[in-house]
């Protein structure tokens, strides 16, 4: 009984410096300039100036931003599935030489984040002429070591005779990859898929390395530009922006999030 | 009075709105090795659980030396458990399982190294002790388990399925084990199982537990032999408790049980029975008296199926209404029977209620009447 | 029966680690041992003189110094505070679900956006921590404007920001520990802190050194919030490896040098890797 009072007051401890972070942001993106600096803080809105949003709106490219953030986010992910889907279903259902040694290669490549190869890739992109372009942002992304492994895990659980059985009902090779292995590992592929999208849409280093135009700028760029040019003043209108970039994957979240910590916890004890 | 080492008053358990035990009461004495037999299921786990404290007591209490269990945390209640899978520590070696609760327990270094290897000698352990549970057997991993409860000495011990995870052989002298052992010892212990032989052959006392009540608590033996009512019964026969329906025909001071394999005469039934009734009959295969001098005997039954099980024979014989079997010893089998006849004379019959199924008595059949 | 087919589904994978993860490991080798070249060619062979240029110039002992300190300090603060999130979490209360869940949402946030609202907070000019700080008698303090706590306040930051992720995958481990082995270790006189680090951690091992080897390998590329907060100021007091090297490559158009810098970096990556896996595994 003490233990329980106990722990739940050290939990509702915790959640002040958790939430009061979210509630600044929203509660800032709303007050009209006159209010965001004041001696004493206001902790609510007087006067909620729902016309930051649209002014932050426009302050940057930010639709063209959403709809390059949309475009990017969803080729990598759709290209990480397919491309995963397959290295896994070769790694886990089939006995070739060098498959262990293979599997070594993929993995071993989530110790090489782009971060240290990012001088590099720029190099090779920028000799192909391809800065600037979606191809750039998407490429190195195509393939995931961190998917293929999950991917592969969940399809080494099926069992064998399952394959054998659907052989004899007609429904091998790339056919039982599609109609037996991925529903079968669905919660595996969507707990992946959520975890690429959140990953990607919130990229800001790669798009940052190789872009320097509006046209193909992803949503974290254009706030990031944002915040080196109004540090200094309209921190109401740079919380307005940061709330819609950040929107979309609150809402998924939310949306989804029995799924999202489940799917973490299997990707955290798998991974 | 003597207080009993454990008592049970009015224990019961929910999960949710599953009533597992309801007002369970029972009292297990010092020293004594009490067996608590049960189908799969039917709270045994449950039950030890809460005795060990790792389960919250939803209604009654559980009294161990008299005092009351529940606002003692399991950490300070000095019993010992054998977990119906083992629960080893996985990251310690076999000495490190044994001497963990004997550290915790405030012996020190010498103490416990001497236990620890004097308990690893008399389970035949010793070559096993700087192995980690992975490395050994199951059946290794058993007698680890047991030597982590038996090092210490513990006011109880619970034994949960201890043998269930053993093949045949191993499991028949594990028990034996575990028998010689807790006589040396004296610790009073409460072993729960779903397997009839253990309870038979281990038990000081025991008791039957299902559908979250005890059905019949009392020495292996006279639970064997007078069982309190059809599910009791049914539990303790192999491979199965013959059924059948019957009839009460009274007559002069005796009575005739009438049922479709042979009239049985009970010549001293007890005074309470009801006037005439429909009345079940349960016969163990091992209780019931054939002959194959089919021509001497009024009725015969056509045999369906033999069954050898060794120095034991299961026949299967149909009658009007179902299948009888009778298990007899392997060597008064004729090679060649086709039927057999029902000797009521000697033939052991338990009488049931026919509605509740409790029992209304067991008798040794007489000649027919 | 052995086929072509494994190969071919394995080829698209194969192809693209190999364009982008490990041909340009090379690439930045050669990068490194050649002068800089006109546009995107190589210039002259240099041998190592990137690299003992490198060396002797303090900055890069005093920028690796920093990485080391932000990782070291980091990580496992926020892996000792997400264990305890984790053990309150694994408890059956009411409600524990919806704490997981707020407790995991800045996971999900993108770190400019978190960047954005530690630069509106921690700001020297109407920053909400300051004025909640100075409430209770404490401040003001030069958060981002002194070379001293530039780099813990990103630490700060970093920790908010992670220890949900660790604490779910603490979580996972908690789950997945066999409660009967617990269960005997109560049995066996155990108290709870006893329990604690003679079973419960000794048992955690394998999510511990698989959390440690993602969150070294996540906090050493740390990049987002230096180049969004501070660029890596005051006077160098936040600069860390990663941004040295994008400086040095697109500030300073010194590829060799920045593509040296990645390599230095991945060494000490590896080695670290290296020790953390010899200490698990003893
Ligand atoms: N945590 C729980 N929540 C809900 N029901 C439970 C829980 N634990 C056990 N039960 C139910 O309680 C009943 C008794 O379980 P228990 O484990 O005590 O059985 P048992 O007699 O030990 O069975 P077995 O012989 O298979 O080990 C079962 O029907 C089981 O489904
Ligand atoms: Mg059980």
């Amino acid at each position: 009984m003490i233990r329980r009072c106990a722990s739940y007051a050290v939990l509702v401890a915790g959640l002040i410096p958790l939430l009061l972070p979210f509630y600044w942001m929203a509660l800032t993106s709303l007050k009209p300039k006159r209010e965001v600096f004041t001696a004493v803080p206001q902790w609510w809105p007087a006067h909620p100036a729902w016309d930051n949003y649209r002014s932050a709106w426009v302050a940057e490219p930010f639709a063209g931003f959403f709809f390059n953030s949309i475009v990017v986010t969803a080729s990598i992910v759709a290209l990480q599935l397919a491309l995963a889907s397959l290295a896994a279903f070769a790694l886990s259902r089939f006995e070739f030489r060098g498959r262990s040694l293979i599997f070594w290669i993929i993995v071993a490549a989530l110790i090489v984040p782009v971060q240290i190869t990012f001088i590099a890739n720029f190099m090779t992109l920028a000799h192909l002429g391809l800065l600037n372009t979606y191809a750039a942002l998407v490429a190195p992304y195509a393939a995931s070591a961190f998917g293929t492994f999950l991917l592969r895990q969940a399809f080494a659980a099926v069992p064998r005779q399952l394959e054998d059985a659907a052989r004899l009902d007609g429904c091998s090779g790339l056919a039982f990859l599609w109609h037996v292995l991925l529903p079968l590992s669905r919660p595996t592929v969507l707990a992946f898929a959520l975890v690429a999208v959140v990953t990607h849409w919130n990229d800001y280093f790669w798009p940052l390395i190789v872009t320097n135009n509006n046209a193909v700028r992803t949503l974290p760029i254009g706030l990031g530009m944002f915040v080196g040019q109004e540090v200094t003043t309209d921190w109401n209108l740079l919380m307005a922006a940061s709330i819609f970039v950040s929107a979309p994957m609150l809402l998924l979240f939310f949306l989804m999030q029995r799924y999202f910590v489940q799917s973490q916890l299997r990707t955290g004890i798998r991974g | 009075m003597i207080e009993p080492a454990l008592r049970f008053a009015g224990v019961g358990k929910s999960y949710g709105s599953a009533r597992i035990l309801e007002d369970l009461d029972l009292e297990i004495a010092e020293g004594e090795f009490f067996v608590l037999l049960g189908p799969s299921g039917c709270g045994k786990t449950t039950l030890l659980r809460m005795t060990a404290g790792l389960q919250t007591i939803d209604r009654g209490e559980i009294y161990l030396r008299g005092a009351p269990l529940s606002p003692i945390p399991p950490e300070r209640r000095n019993i010992a458990m054998v977990f119906q899978d083992y629960a080893l520590y996985p990251h310690m070696t076999v000495y490190g399982n044994m001497a963990f609760g004997l550290r915790r327990h405030g012996h020190d270094k010498t103490e416990t190294d001497a236990r620890v290897r004097r308990t690893a000698a008399l389970l035949g352990i010793e070559p096993l002790l700087d192995r980690r549970p992975h490395q050994i057997s199951g059946g290794q991993q058993q007698r680890v388990a047991l030597g982590r409860a038996i090092a210490r000495d513990p006011v109880l011990y619970l034994m949960d399925e201890p043998l269930s995870n053993l093949d045949a052989q191993v499991r028949a002298s594990v028990r034996t084990e575990i028998k010689e052992l807790q006589r040396r010892l004296g610790v009073t212990t409460l072993y729960v199982t779903h397997d009839q032989v253990e309870a038979m052959t281990l038990g000081d006392r025991m008791a039957v537990l299902n559908d979250g009540a005890i059905q019949q608590a009392g020495r292996p033996i006279d639970i064997y032999r007078e069982p309190a009512n059809e599910f009791v019964a049914r539990f303790l026969a192999t491979p199965r408790l013959n059924l059948l329906e019957g009839t009460l025909e009274h007559s002069n001071g005796s009575i005739v049980v009438r049922t479709p394999v042979g009239a049985f005469a009970w010549t001293q039934p007890p005074r309470s029975l009801p006037a005439t009734a429909k009345v079940r009959v349960g016969m163990r295969p091992e209780e019931i008296k054939i002959s194959f001098d089919v021509a001497a005997a009024g009725a015969s039954l056509p045999i369906r199926l033999i069954e050898t099980l060794g120095s034991q024979v299961l026949v299967f014989a149909d009658f009007d209404g179902g299948e009888l079997t009778v298990s007899i010893p392997a060597d008064a089998m004729p090679h060649d029977a086709q039927r057999i006849a029902i000797v009521p004379s000697g033939s052991i019959v338990h009488v049931f209620d026919h509605a509740g199924g409790a029992a209304l008595g067991h008798f040794v059949a007489g000649g027919e009447g | 029966m052995t086929s072509a087919r494994p190969y071919l589904y394995l080829a698209p994978t194969l192809a693209v680690l190999a364009a982008f993860t490990y041909f340009p490991l090379a690439r930045l080798a050669e990068l490194s041992l050649h002068a800089p070249g006109i546009g995107t060619s190589l210039g002259p062979w240099i041998g190592f003189s990137a690299y003992s240029t490198l060396f002797a110039n303090p900055l890069f002992w005093r920028v690796a110094g920093q990485t080391l300190l932000y990782v070291f300090a980091s990580v496992p603060i926020a892996m000792a505070v997400a264990l305890a999130l984790a053990l309150l979490l694994d408890q059956p209360l009411r409600g524990v679900g919806v704490f997981r869940v707020l407790y995991y949402t800045p996971v999900v946030m993108p770190t400019v956006a978190v960047a954005a609202l530690a630069l509106w907070m921690f700001n020297a000019n109407g920053g909400i921590i300051d004025y909640l700080l100075h409430a209770i008698g404490i401040g003001p303090v030069p958060w981002l404007v002194d070379g001293a706590w530039a780099l813990p306040t990103l630490m700060i930051v970093a920790v908010w920001k992670n220890v949900g992720y660790y604490m779910i995958i603490y979580l996972a481990g908690l789950q997945s520990l066999p409660r009967a082995v617990l269960d005997a270790a109560r049995l066996d006189g155990a108290r709870p802190i006893a329990r604690f680090f003679t079973i419960t951690l000794p048992l955690l091992r394998p999510t511990t050194f698989f959390l440690a080897v993602v969150a070294l390998i996540g906090s050493f590329q740390v990049f987002d919030f230096v180049n969004l907060m501070t660029q890596g100021g005051p006077s160098n007091a936040t600069n860390v490896l990663v941004y040295f090297a994008y400086q040095n490559g697109f500030e300073y158009v010194q590829l060799g040098m920045a593509a040296a810098i990645s390599l230095v970096m991945f060494a000490m990556v590896l080695m670290i890797l290296g020790a953390l896996a010899w200490a698990f595994n003893r």
